[in-house]
């Protein structure tokens, strides 16, 4: 570069999936640059102001236990932490935090700018830099507008929706890669040019509106949890310190009141439902819907549709909308539930027919964005593009939607990304070990036709990956590949060992029918023991809480429990709750595990494969999969062609 | 684990029988063949290429290193790829027993083939695209089969038919799941209800006729032991031997019998029953006969039914009623399964009312007069015995499971049973998931929907050598 530095790892972009790639990347000991085309944009939420929930809460927790910073910053800046699904099973339980989007953005520069080993540089990347390695085209660098070419062996790009990118609404339609930012089309231009294939995707964004104009007698107030609830290892041992600002004046009397809940201050959201009015407006408008139109061709989200979608596909009486503050200091609200690209007047219309948001005035229209996104199948699951050796993709340029899907994608590009520049062993992750593994599996093995979001019901093993089984099941990774720390890892082990002493004393305490015995239980409220019952067994009733089990245990002549930390005893009780549930998934999904042990490299020319189906031989050699699990996920390859593989992997093995 | 060469095995049984087969196939299999053999009666060397294909040729088998002819067989010439495995193959049709067999089988590998690996030449059907998963699997049912009955159950498997049978459980647990699935993702109001009891009940009672009619399959493919029992000299041996002539397919003596127990297998209705004629139970003083009559006590607890014969021209004495004794006992033993009894009245004169102090403690018992000497009443017997051992009849759909197919749908099952036992003490339902994912990945290792590296290996390793 132009100073003089040199740089293993390139990011361009510095959302959600750049930052975590250039913290991931630079705690694997690379030195990272990233390039920006707004350093006042750094770690922006553009659309609502909140992170986790079922599945995308998930993916946090694994981001955390991996080393990321997504959990960090959401714990430092909340400003309202529910639980979410606390009535279904435990692998769907979530946290969800509402964050100052103002803040959250602070936290993760000043996350950025104390890494060590990464700086940032604001420019316009306009194309890549190719060289050869072995013979073959490979990344070595990046071209930019003002500093020149930088040089660096590996690149990640993590575009978001700014390649091509249109913003539209109504009869509007601009370049734009979100509201008030020029799109990119160099850079875009240069990947075309690379021969990486591309499709238009779309997503879109709700209206924000005014505090001051909202009735909040006229909706129902949703507060926090009072349950002491953390993303991050920090949040967890006591070591955050919140972020908050407390809001005065106007606009403290514009917003609900705070709330000292869980120890810290927390802000209310407002829910309200949409109408027969709301919908009548949206249904004599849809021709003016750029969505229905056809003045947007790319495919938008199912799982996150626009309120006109949801007008015209279901057949409701009302939807739910939430106003979600953005921040301590403003008096905007997200307007959750009404993503839209209706015309101004349409949406203004529409929302004054709440009658919350009668007097309603909007600070931000809502509107779509088009844009091209990369065929994620170009990608091996370490996010690597296959045909372009130094070229890594990560976040919604891949055709995802959501913060946290960005997020988990930059850490696993940024991890391999160093993996490659330094010579470091990949990081990769299995369907049955993380979300992270899913969203990766399913990007790059599988035809993707829509914005990809989380779901649970994508992780066929989600009983195996609930949240608080993140650090068990990552952090060793994390710790081989250093993306955490001695330090940490020695906290974390000490923390299982602690679940693990625990587990011991239940297991190993035992109630019978003695009278002392049944004074004992019936104190803690437990009814007396079924013959001789360890506290394990009866932690394993439906009805019996941990800390009834463990108020019942102090009392006996192991002497003296200690307390038990929040998290531990709600793992401790799923793991007793649901044992058998829990052998029965891990059963199955050693089963299956097996297949993607097997790699499918060099594997390249299918029609080399006996037994293998024409149908299958196309699907698999457009696909590429790396594994023989991930080549029985395509849709086209039947379990027949699966057992092919199967016996040509061992004949290659032999 | 296997190259593209020429394979060579016996494709017939182990044992002795009239005629075996062995089989070569592979690229070279003509040229393998032609070493071999000398057609006609004159020994004429044949060009295989030069002939036309599916076609039996008459000749010998002869040791080239030596001249000697080892046997006299058909030859048949089936060029690739109209043959099972898709590539060119000869069969070779021998007379002799195991020792020429495995002459033949020496010079056909000196001349240039490998043994072939068990399960080999239906690996190479499946890898070259004529057979799928299942439709090799239902193969080794087809070489097992051992009555005409077993064997079409097997060929029904081979096209698809078992398949067809799981569907109806098979769609339910995909609604299952998706709808399991939703409730994980989305707030319980946008989920449109749906009835998982019922789902589970049916999806329960679908597998439960498919096991149901396994059992009845697994009669006809493994059979069943039935014990005569009577007093003696009331014509347990007449009817043995009148059940054997009545026999439609073939008939194995068994190693092993005993002096006192007679054992012999028979086509009863398709099922291969063994019959165990014992002798008699009766009360004796004598240590031998006691001996006797202990052995067939053992034969009765072996069983899976019996068959009381009686005199239907003299009324019952005491020795018929011990021996009904020892059988009521066992109708309804508390511990271990019933022993279903059919009464056989031999020598059938007398009306059966005069039999009725034995009858009316065997309530639910089929009586069936017959006489083993005019073979009166043998097939309905026949028919009594089999419905006795739990054959399905009529409508009913018998199939013929693998060990392995068997394991994974009684797994599926007892996946469901836990599912409804969640449901029912109150878990999440989202919860209920996981065993009906596990219950639907069960299922589809057995209709082909789903493969796993234990599926593979375990269907490929169950082939004997040649098939």
């Amino acid at each position: 570069m132009i100073d003089g530095s040199h740089f293993d790892v390139i990011v361009i972009g510095a959302g959600h999936a750049g930052c975590e790639a250039a913290l991931a990347a630079g705690r694997r000991g690379a030195r990272v640059l990233v390039i920006s085309p707004n350093l006042d944009r750094v770690g922006y939420m553009p659309c609502n102001p909140s992170i986790g929930g079922p599945a995308k809460g998930h993916l946090v927790a694994e981001i955390d236990a991996l080393g990321g910073e997504m959990g960090r910053a959401a714990d430092r800046t909340a400003l309202q932490v529910r639980t979410l699904n606390t009535g279904k099973g435990p692998a769907v339980r979530a946290l969800r935090v509402q964050c100052d989007k103002t803040l959250y953005a602070l936290a993760m520069k000043e996350a950025m700018e104390s890494a060590h080993d990464v700086v940032m540089l604001q420019d316009d990347a306009v194309g890549l830099h190719i060289g050869t390695e072995r013979g073959e085209p490979s990344v070595t660098g990046v071209i930019t507008r003002t500093a020149g070419t930088i040089a660096a062996a590996s690149v990640v790009v993590t575009a978001g929706t700014f390649l091509n990118g249109q913003l539209v609404r109504g009869e509007e339609r601009h370049g734009g890669g979100r509201d008030g930012e020029r799109p990119d089309t160099s850079l875009a231009e240069g990947l075309a040019g690379l021969g990486i294939r591309t499709r238009r995707f779309k997503t879109g964004t709700p209206p924000r509106v005014d505090a001051r104009s909202v009735d909040f007698s006229a909706g129902s107030l949703q507060p926090g949890d009072s349950a002491d609830r953390w993303f991050s290892h920090d949040g967890r041992l006591g070591r955050i310190q919140p972020l908050t600002l407390s809001p005065n004046g106007v606009i403290a009397r514009a917003l609900p009141s705070p709330t000292q809940l869980a120890g810290r201050d927390q802000l209310s959201c407002l829910r309200v439902d949409t109408n027969a009015e709301t919908h009548r407006i949206i249904a004599e408008n849809l021709h003016r819907a750029p969505m229905f139109n056809g003045a947007i061709a790319g495919i938008g989200p199912r799982y996150c549709p626009s309120i006109e979608d949801k007008v015209h596909r279901f057949d409701k009486a009302s939807h739910p909308v939430f106003l979600e503050p953005e921040g301590w200091r403003t008096t905007e609200l997200y307007v959750q539930g009404m993503s839209t690209s209706l015309p101004a007047d349409v949406q203004l219309q529409a929302l004054r027919s709440i009658p919350a948001l009668r007097d309603a005035r909007i600070t931000r229209f809502g509107y779509a964005v088009e844009y091209d996104a990369v065929d994620a199948n170009e990608l091996s699951v370490t996010l690597g593009a296959r045909r372009l050796p130094g070229l890594f993709l990560a976040g919604q340029v891949n055709g995802t939607s959501g913060y946290e899907e960005a997020a988990a994608q930059g850490l696993i590009a940024g991890a391999n990304a160093a993996a490659r520049s330094l010579g470091l062993d990949e990081l990769r992750l299995r369907r049955d070990e993380a979300y992270v593994g899913v969203l990766t599996d399913d990007l790059t093995g599988k035809p993707l036709d829509e914005p990809y979001r989380m779901l649970t019901s994508r992780a066929e093993h989600r009983l195996l990956l609930r949240t608080g089984t993140a650090p068990r099941r990552l952090a060793p990774t994390a710790a081989r590949l250093g993306l955490i720390d001695g330090q940490r890892w020695g906290e974390v082990a000490s923390e299982l060992a602690t679940e693990e002493a625990v587990v011991d004393a239940l297991r190993s305490a035992t109630f019978d029918q003695r009278p002392s015995h049944d004074a004992l239980l019936s104190a803690a409220g437990i009814d007396p023991a079924n013959g001789c019952q360890s506290a394990w067994d009866l932690l394993r009733r439906p009805s019996v809480t941990f800390d009834q089990v463990w108020s019942a245990l102090r009392s006996t002549s192991l002497g003296t429990q200690p307390d038990v930390a929040t998290d531990i005893r709600e793992r401790v009780t799923d793991t007793a709750k649901y044992e058998g549930f829990v052998a029965r998934a891990e059963r199955q999904a050693s089963r299956t595990r097996d297949l993607d042990r097997f790699p499918l490299h060099g594997a390249a020319d299918f029609s080399g494969i006996a037994g293998l189906r024409t149908e299958a031989r196309q699907r698999l050699s457009v696909a590429r999969p790396e594994t023989i699990g991930q080549a029985g996920r395509l849709a086209g390859v039947t379990p027949s062609d699966v057992a092919a593989l199967l016996i040509h992997a061992r004949r290659e093995s032999r | 684990m296997l190259d593209q060469g020429t394979i060579a095995a016996v494709a017939t049984g182990a044992g002795v029988a009239g005629i075996g087969v062995i089989r070569i196939s592979g690229p070279e299999a003509a040229e393998i063949a032609a070493t071999v053999f000398r057609a006609g009666r004159h020994g004429r060397p044949v060009d295989l290429r030069r002939t036309e294909s599916h076609r039996l040729l008459y000749g010998h088998v002869v040791d080239p290193a030596t001249g000697a002819t080892l046997d006299e067989v058909m030859l048949a010439w089936m060029a690739a790829p109209r043959t099972f495995t898709r590539e060119d193959t000869v069969e070779l049709s021998c007379h002799g027993g195991p020792v020429t067999l495995a002459e033949v089988l020496r010079v056909v590998l000196a001349a240039g083939a490998r043994p072939a690996e068990p399960g080999e030449f239906t690996l190479r059907a499946f890898l070259n695209g004529r057979l799928d998963l299942t439709q090799a699997e239902a193969v080794l049912a087809v070489v097992g089969a051992r009555t005409a009955d077993g064997l079409r159950l097997a060929v029904d498997d081979l096209s698809g038919a078992l398949a067809q049978r799981l569907r109806p459980a098979q769609t339910t647990l995909i609604g299952l799941l998706a709808h399991l699935d939703a409730l994980a993702d989305f707030p319980d109001d946008e989920v449109p209800p749906a009835d998982i009891a019922d789902g589970l009940r049916l999806a329960s009672g679908a597998l439960a006729a498919v096991l149901a009619g396994a059992r009845s399959g697994q009669l006809y493919r493994e059979g069943a032991r039935v014990a005569l029992v009577g007093r003696p000299n009331v014509g347990k041996s007449s009817l043995l031997n009148a059940l054997l002539r009545n026999e439609r397919a073939i008939v194995t003596p068994i190693a092993g019998t005993t002096r006192d127990v007679v054992s012999e297998t028979a086509d009863l209705g398709g099922v291969p029953v063994t019959l165990l004629d014992t002798a008699g139970i009766a009360p004796s003083d004598d240590p031998v006969e006691r001996l006797g009559i202990e052995r067939s006590r053992a034969a009765l607890r072996s069983s899976a039914a019996a068959v009381l014969v009686l005199d239907g021209s003299v009324a019952p004495g005491p020795d018929d009623l011990a021996v009904a004794e020892a059988l009521i006992a066992r109708l309804d033993p508390g511990d271990g399964a019933p022993l279903p009894v059919t009464v056989a009245l031999n020598k059938g004169d007398l009306p059966s009312a005069a039999q009725r102090a034995i009858l009316d403690r065997l309530p639910g018992c089929a009586v069936v007069t017959v006489s083993a000497t005019t073979g009166l009443g043998l097939p309905e017997l026949e028919s009594a015995i089999v419905a006795a051992l739990g054959a399905a009849s009529g409508d009913a759909q018998p199939s013929l499971l693998t060990t392995r197919q068997r394991a994974e749908l009684d797994r599926a099952a007892a996946h469901l049973a836990e599912a409804e036992a969640a449901r029912l003490v109150g878990y999440p339902l989202d919860l209920l998931a996981v065993d009906v994912r596990a219950a639907l990945h069960a299922v589809g290792s057995v209709t082909g929907d789903a493969v796993d590296e234990a599926v593979l290996t375990e269907i490929f390793s169950r082939f004997c050598i040649g098939k």
